[in-house]
């Protein structure tokens, strides 16, 4: 069967990331040369995928909690997933409050958060409770609605472009090495996960994963650095929301585009509800699978998004979220690093084990 | 039975989701929109706020406030007034002097925080009677709006300075460069009357560019569509195109900058019998002589509103950027080098190579 849309998902899982939360981690992780921590993020990425799809690679019927199981048990594997899971729960639970307060903030400021939310909670249930499989088809649909709004809104503001604000371009001392907020910005290899969780004729090659994410590589860099480029280091560390900052900054006589900022909260809502739902249905499979093989799927589901629906409610500030986003990359290490690095050495010693 | 319930719920749900945007919503109709926010200081209180808001008669109305903050001026607005206020379509701030000589940074800030106010909107400085000015009104054609004054698609000409929200937070956060705000005063005939731009050194204002010397501010800052320069009597050229060159060097003594400005003109009036030639000397000298006059002025006021941090940034580290205007700025040697190109593209040929046979 065709590959292509779990391609597109893969790419659209890592624009949800760019267009939430990542640049103005980047931002704010490096006082100078911001290409760099992007690109080690990139590069770290780029070796784990090739770990993580050449354990799956031998295995060409099995998900990962399969290999998980079959290397350690079944309580070691229930071990090694949890982290995996609180870290999908908090990913999840921090973007939807994320997104929620960005659209409150800038379409619908008199509309409660507890509304917005309920609403994107409820289309990510439904999207998650269609499975893997759908949301992978549906990924197509999503690309054809969203891709343009997202090239405008990225590339609207190229005019206010002052190139010199890019220097200075290299930090000889990896500063941001040593800066919370990097880690932070590794939320965007959650979109990878899915790889290991989708049946075996979906599976990409490393080849391809490889392709795929220098092309997300340029988009992470370009959405660092617009606001940059208009703004000067000094100023976009002061947004919460560089990019659409940077969209603000255009000036068209023209009625549509009068408050360009909507352009941008729709394309990052819309790849939000992408990525939690896809989280969503990883979160259930391994509850499932792992935890509770009696129940049904739709209850777990169910409680999870009502937990998840509670969870943003009592998140009382942005100052929260922030505390929470740092606690969620010691998760995010381990299970976007940690996890695929188990699953190969897991698989590796299998081998060694079957012949012996 | 079912299929019919599903439907049912289907539509409640799509229902609830379109809904959720008019949230306590107001109409249109029972909304101010106001234009121009004026920021004066108050007789009793910090602030004086008025609003502008033009009606679909073409009329303006005005609603005035003082509070010690901008918000609850505007708040205080909101109770007396029939109508809800709404600050989304505000494009121009105007602060008073008196304000100004305290700092702008608060406002500045305030206009951006404010998730209501659009950064794209302008902000300038009155430099008249503050009550006078804002009150102003010309007999309404309904077309015309205050914003058309300094929108590039309308009525701005390179004589003008501009800045907006975003660019004002930008300088005044900046390390490497400042702004310069435009000074108004009430016109005449039209609503404003275009005075000077206001230097300022972070965000206090530090000095003043007249009209041709702003022209010149917008001519290094490469904004010279339409410009025209006035040599002598019935003599002027267009500018149609410019070509800016820096120059940078960095020594021990500090920075110096050379720039070579090339503009490409046409003669739009002279008298006759004098020679391109003549004419392109002539604008050379001038805009020479004038652009070494600014940039004295400039640099008396060390505030580096032509952006030159910007333009060395390439070159320096973290620390010299970030020490740029206190300790590099001042030490700065500049120098600008017009050439002059007269292009012909009128309808007259260049009248010193014709013989003269006719009566003079």
């Amino acid at each position: 069967m065709n590959k292509f849309p779990t391609i597109i998902l893969f790419f659209l899982l890592h624009l949800a990331s760019i267009f939430a939360i990542f640049p103005e981690r980047m931002m704010v992780s490096a006082s100078k040369g911001h290409w760099m921590p992007v690109a080690i993020i990139f590069l770290v990425e780029l070796l784990v995928v090739r770990l993580y799809l050449k354990a799956l690679s031998k295995f060409p019927g099995k998900t990962i909690l399969d290999l998980c199981s079959d290397a350690a048990g079944k309580w070691g594997a229930r071990l090694i997933v949890l982290p995996l899971l609180v870290f999908l729960f908090l990913e999840v639970v921090l973007l939807t409050y994320y997104l929620s307060v960005e659209i409150r903030t800038v379409l619908l400021p008199k509309t409660p958060t507890y509304a917005t939310s309920a609403i994107f909670v409820a289309l990510c249930f439904y999207g998650a409770w269609k499975g893997l499989s759908v949301m992978i088809r549906a990924s197509m649909g999503w690309f054809i609605l969203f891709m343009p709004f997202i090239l405008f809104s990225m590339l609207i503001s190229i005019g206010n472009f002052n190139v010199r604000y890019i220097f200075p371009v290299w930090d000889s001392q990896f500063s941001f090495l040593w800066r919370p907020d990097f880690y932070v910005g590794t939320v965007i290899f959650a979109g990878f996960l899915f790889l290991g969780m989708t049946p075996s004729h979906l599976r990409i090659r490393f080849g391809t994963a490889a392709a795929l994410v220098g092309v997300i590589f340029l988009f992470a860099l370009t959405a660092v650095y617009v606001p940059l480029l208009i703004f000067g280091q000094e100023t976009a560390i002061h947004f919460q929301y560089p990019m659409l900052m940077a969209s603000d900054t255009v000036d068209l006589e023209w009625v549509v585009f009068d408050w360009l900022p909507s352009f941008y909260v729709v394309s990052s809502s819309g790849l939000g509800l992408i990525k939690v739902a896809v989280l969503l249905s990883m979160l259930m499979t391994m509850l499932k699978q792992l935890y509770l093989p009696k129940a049904k799927n739709r209850w777990i589901l169910a409680v999870v998004c009502l937990f998840l629906y509670a969870a943003c409610q009592w998140i009382p500030n942005a100052k929260a979220l922030d505390k929470f986003l740092y606690i969620n990359s010691c998760l995010c290490l381990y299970s976007t690093i940690g996890f695929p690095i188990i699953v190969y050495l897991s698989t590796k010693w299998r081998r060694k084990e079957v012949r012996a | 039975m079912k299929s019919f319930r599903v439907k049912i719920i289907a539509v409640i749900m799509g229902m609830m989701v379109l809904l959720e945007g008019c949230w306590d919503m107001k109409d249109i109709n029972k909304a101010y929109l106001p234009v121009v926010m004026g920021i004066g200081k108050g007789s009793k209180e910090k602030y004086k706020i008025i609003l502008e808001i033009p009606d679909a008669a073409g009329k303006i109305q005005f609603l005035e406030k003082e509070a010690k903050s901008i918000s609850k001026a505007i708040d205080l607005i909101r109770t007396d007034s029939e109508k809800s206020i709404n600050l989304v379509h505000l494009r121009l701030m105007l602060f008073d002097r008196k304000v100004v000589d305290d700092g702008i940074r608060d406002i500045i800030d305030y206009a951006v925080r404010a998730n209501d106010i659009s950064i794209k909107g302008m902000i300038a400085i009155v430099d008249a009677d503050f009550d006078k000015t804002l009150y102003h009104v010309i007999s309404p054609t309904p077309e015309i709006s205050t914003y058309d004054f300094f929108s590039k698609e309308a009525g701005w000409t390179p004589n003008q300075s501009l800045v907006t929200i975003w660019e004002a937070y930008r300088s005044q956060n900046s390390y490497s460069e400042d702004m310069a705000v435009p000074l108004l005063q009430n016109g005449e005939r039209t609503i404003y009357a275009f005075k000077g731009t206001a230097v300022m050194r972070e965000d206090r204002m530090v000095g003043k560019l007249n009209r041709e010397e702003t022209f010149l501010y917008n001519l290094f800052k490469g904004n010279y569509s339409g410009g025209t320069i006035e040599i002598a009597e019935n003599t002027s050229v267009l500018i149609k195109q410019s070509k800016i060159k820096h120059h940078r060097h960095w020594s021990d003594k500090g920075p110096s900058l050379a720039t070579d400005i090339t503009l490409d003109v046409v003669i739009a009036e002279s008298p006759s019998g004098k020679s391109n030639v003549q004419i392109e000397k002539e604008v050379r000298d001038q805009l020479n002589r004038n652009f070494e006059m600014t940039l004295k002025k400039i640099k008396g006021y060390r505030s580096d509103v032509l952006g030159i941090g910007v333009m060395y940034r390439p070159q320096l580290t973290e620390e010299q950027i970030k020490n740029w205007k206190s300790k590099w700025f001042p030490k700065l040697e500049q120098k600008i080098n017009v050439r002059v190109n007269v292009i012909n593209e009128i309808l007259i040929k260049d009248e010193a190579h014709l013989d003269q046979t006719f009566i003079r």
